[in-house]
């Protein structure tokens, strides 16, 4: 495509206002979060509803044009960036929201973010249980499509675990209702869960219905400081073990932690880790809760533990694990999000092989995460996305992924594979299950587009 | 900011930001122009910093319609969300200076640079007409004095009342002459906004000139825009001079161990101003004055101090896009807690944006500027 006519063909089908083909517009439709990708598309369309959708899936179907679902461009990985061309479809548009509290459930569209859909739960009583650190901007679209989770992954896990139901737009414009939005349901292949986590190389979500959960009577929070990393490590381990159900489940360690508080100031005592727990429950069961996790932490050495359940002072422990980002953003102008995720028993093994890694490649590696569901973040700091520093850093976060994989983990949690993870999602599947895996995968591909066009260039493609 | 005409300069100066900016986008839960345009990217505020990347790395051009999309009300909230911490505004501010060396000018802007040229204020009134305030105080300032009003174009041609209120506030407290200029010219922040820099820098000399001439020695404006230019950017541009220039809220806080006793039973709401409160981090000192008021209740908006959502009345955006100005007024208003009939603020283009868009809407929310409000507070005492 590219070519004028196409365009102007496609603003006939939709309206002038819904296709974007200036320069600048291509431009900045081209980049997502992940820095060293980004793309050229010949055009963006704003979809305000499923049927816009399916005029442009028919348009697409037709010229054999490639089509970039795209939320809110936070993927840190590229999946939204058009690798060679296409239309960018921009569904931020399509953000409708309906709460039905007597069934315990939502709907929302795929351009909704995900904490608008929190805030309308919230109005009356509820949560939407997902809650990605992006969550103000990310879009329940883009969410499913990466599987996203967050802070709460350590109760709720990621969003494939509270879908029920979805729309999807396939290529070719056909629309198809899968999954039923009741609590159970046996509707042969799960074809809802296919389409989690699919980004946007199957067919266009736009909308879905999910599972909501209350919102606790009584919240607590506890921010432990330890001289061990590993201390840490087993502290969480035998959280779970025990069959405790935190709400919030949070690792950092010491890089993470002075770089909070050199760019924060909070005073936070040196330490190896830290770990940060929230827990809820009725507000005769809170207390008991919290001296429950106090203990544990204490039996694993922990040298300080705050302890908070007003808001206000809430607030202030959480700001040392809302600060890591920023603060590690901050002192370095690269980085690398690693998003590994292993079973909870080798958690402490893998915590320490980040200090392995960081020593062997001479690169500065904070890990921080929701730890809580195995799931660890690594930040590798970097001054350049060129030269032997980048090299270093990627082999870095390549390696910290094989090991995750052979500790029985996996390479990718929650922030889709994109084009960044290609190598290491193809590595794993040959790893755990062989080529075989592979050619499902991709015959399945063939059946929902045929030819090709559903955000080529990413997943296995 | 140095003055920037040269391609050259503009690289270096953009290139911190291109460099710093991570992409991850949270600063566009913020952005008031990204709410009320529908979600489009280019209009966000890291399709600005995109925008300029592209300057930048030469892929993109200076023309209206990049213009049209970095143009912002310059709230600054995105900075705030900015996990570099970066001072996006300072950026969006460079572009500006880039496109206005490139002779990329709005239409809408041009008129403003040229009414403050032809009539020293933006909007293009005779500037006779800037003193006619003068006309609604209970006695006319008489001959020089130490301490000036500089009442600002704002305030004098489009908030009378905050004019008025101010002089005799200013008066009341310091017990003796207050001036004004007899000739008060634009202070020449809408030309440092409009990317005019040596625009901007002769009329702030022009300004700081008619200061000194007057003999003052303390200036106090309540203008936060005339506070940034006639103090903090003027000292910036080492062009500043020993006058003390003042917010009246920096002012009022100067006298707070002396104020007289202030007394008023009103329920009220507090608006931070995005220049005085993000910009110059003002955020504690108007609470502090307005709870001096005996029976006072201020309730808190709905995002305020360094999250005050924004009014939509800044950074040269309401010319250049009035409709989408007015509906981030309105999404400002319904930050109003329930119940509350009055608007308290300390920036004459808050006052205007707010007042406007609630007469439209016929909320029935009155916004007035402190100053009202502690005179109020004054008379309700002597009384």
């Amino acid at each position: 495509m590219g070519s004028p006519d196409l365009i102007d063909k496609l603003k006939d089908i939709l309206g002038p206002d819904k296709v974007l083909s200036e320069v600048e517009d291509i431009y900045v439709y081209g980049y997502d979060s992940s820095i060293v990708y980004s793309g050229v598309p010949w055009a963006i369309v704003r979809a305000y509803s499923t049927e816009d959708v399916v005029k442009l899936l028919q348009f697409a179907d037709e010229h054999h044009i490639p089509v970039i679902p795209r939320g809110a461009g936070t993927s840190l990985t590229g999946g939204p960036v058009p690798l060679n061309g296409g239309i960018i479809l921009d569904l931020r548009p399509m953000n409708k929201i309906n709460v039905n509290v007597d069934d315990g459930v939502v709907e929302a569209e795929a351009g909704a973010t995900v904490d608008e859909v929190d805030r309308e739960c919230r109005k009356y009583g509820f949560m939407f249980p997902i809650d990605p650190a992006s969550a103000e901007v990310a879009t329940i679209g883009g969410t499913l499509a990466n599987d996203g989770g967050g802070m709460r992954g350590a109760r709720y896990g990621t969003i494939r675990n509270v879908v029920l139901s979805m729309e999807v737009v396939l290529p070719g414009g056909k629309v198809l209702n899968l999954g039923s939005p009741v609590y159970k349901q046996a509707l042969g292949y799960e074809l809802t869960q296919l389409l989690v986590g699919s980004e946007g190389t199957l067919g266009v979500i736009t909308k879905a219905v999910f599972k909501i959960v209350p919102l606790p009577e009584r919240l607590g929070r506890i921010l432990a400081f330890f001289n061990d990393v590993e201390d840490a490590a087993r502290a969480i381990f035998t959280i779970r073990r025990r069959g405790l159900q935190p709400l919030v489940l949070e690792f950092m360690d010491d890089i993470t932690l002075q770089a909070v508080d050199s760019v924060y100031k909070l005073g936070l005592p040196p330490a190896a880790a830290a770990v940060l727990a929230d827990v809820d429950g009725y507000a005769e069961s809170i207390e008991r809760l919290i001296n429950t996790f106090k203990n544990i932490f204490i039996e694993h050495n922990a040298f300080k533990v705050d302890v908070a359940t007003d808001p206000k002072e809430m607030e202030r422990i959480y700001a040392a694990r809302k600060g890591a980002y920023p603060a590690l953003s901050r002192l370095y102008p690269v980085v690398i999000i690693g998003d590994v995720c292993v079973p909870l028993s080798k958690l402490p093994k893998m915590v320490r092989a980040v200090k392995d890694v960081s020593k062997k490649y001479e690169v500065p590696i904070a890990a921080v995460g929701h730890a809580g569901d195995g799931n660890l973040h690594t930040f590798t700091g970097l001054h350049s996305a060129t030269g032997d520093e980048w090299e270093r850093g990627y082999k870095a976060n390549d390696e910290l992924s094989l090991i995750a994989v052979e500790l029985g983990g996996s390479a990718s949690a929650e922030h889709g594979i994109g084009m960044q993870k290609k190598h290491l999602l193809l590595r794993e599947l040959k790893l755990r299950s062989g080529e075989h895996v592979v050619e499902i995968m991709k015959d399945i591909k063939k059946i929902f587009d045929p030819k090709g066009i559903m955000n080529p260039g990413k997943l296995l493609d | 900011m140095a003055h920037i005409n040269e391609k050259e300069e503009f690289l270096t100066k953009v290139k911190e930001f291109v460099d710093s900016c991570k992409k991850c986008g949270f600063c566009k839960a913020v952005c008031p122009i990204f709410k009320t345009s529908e979600y489009i990217e280019t209009y966000s505020p890291r399709g600005r910093m995109l925008l300029l990347q592209g300057l930048y790395e030469g892929k993109l051009r200076p023309r209206e319609y990049l213009a049209l999309r970095l143009y912002c009300t310059l709230c600054g909230y995105c900075s705030v969300k900015c996990v570099s911490g970066l001072e996006l505004t300072d950026a969006y501010l460079i572009g500006r200076a880039y496109l206005h060396s490139n002779n990329v000018v709005l239409s809408e802007i041009r008129t403003i640079t040229e009414n403050i040229s032809k009539n020293d204020n933006p909007y293009g009134i005779d500037i006779s007409v800037k003193s006619m305030w003068i006309d609604f105080l209970p006695e006319r300032p008489t001959g020089k004095s130490k301490i000036i009003y500089w009442v600002g174009c704002t305030t004098s041609l489009r908030r009378v009342d905050t004019a008025t209120a101010a002089y005799q506030l200013i008066s009341s407290l310091v017990g003796d002459g207050v001036g004004v200029l007899d000739s008060e010219p634009c202070c020449g922040w809408p030309l440092y906004l409009a990317g005019d820099l040596e625009g901007y820098k002769k009329q702030l000399t022009k300004a700081l000139e008619v200061i000194k001439t007057s003999g003052a020695e303390v200036v106090v404006t309540t203008c936060p825009a005339c506070t940034r230019s006639l103090r903090d950017k003027a000292k910036e541009l080492g062009i500043s001079n020993n006058v003390r220039i003042y917010h009246i809220v920096e002012y009022l806080k100067e006298f707070e161990g002396r104020l007289p006793k202030l007394k008023l039973n009103e329920t009220i709401t507090y608006h931070d101003p995005c220049e005085l409160g993000r910009h110059m981090k003002i955020l504690k000192e108007p609470r502090q004055i307005i709870n001096k008021i005996e029976g006072i209740k201020l309730i808190e908006m709905r995002g305020n101090q360094l999250e005050s959502n924004c009014c939509g009345g800044g950074g040269l955006y309401l010319p250049l896009n009035p409709e989408r100005s007015s509906s981030i007024a309105l999404n400002r208003l319904s930050d109003v807690p329930r119940g509350v009939r009055k608007l308290v603020t300390a920036c004459p283009s808050c006052e205007v944006q707010l007042s406007t868009a609630a007469q439209n809407a016929g909320l029935d929310v009155e916004v007035l500027d402190i100053s009202e409000l502690i005179l109020k507070a004054l008379t309700a005492t002597d009384r």
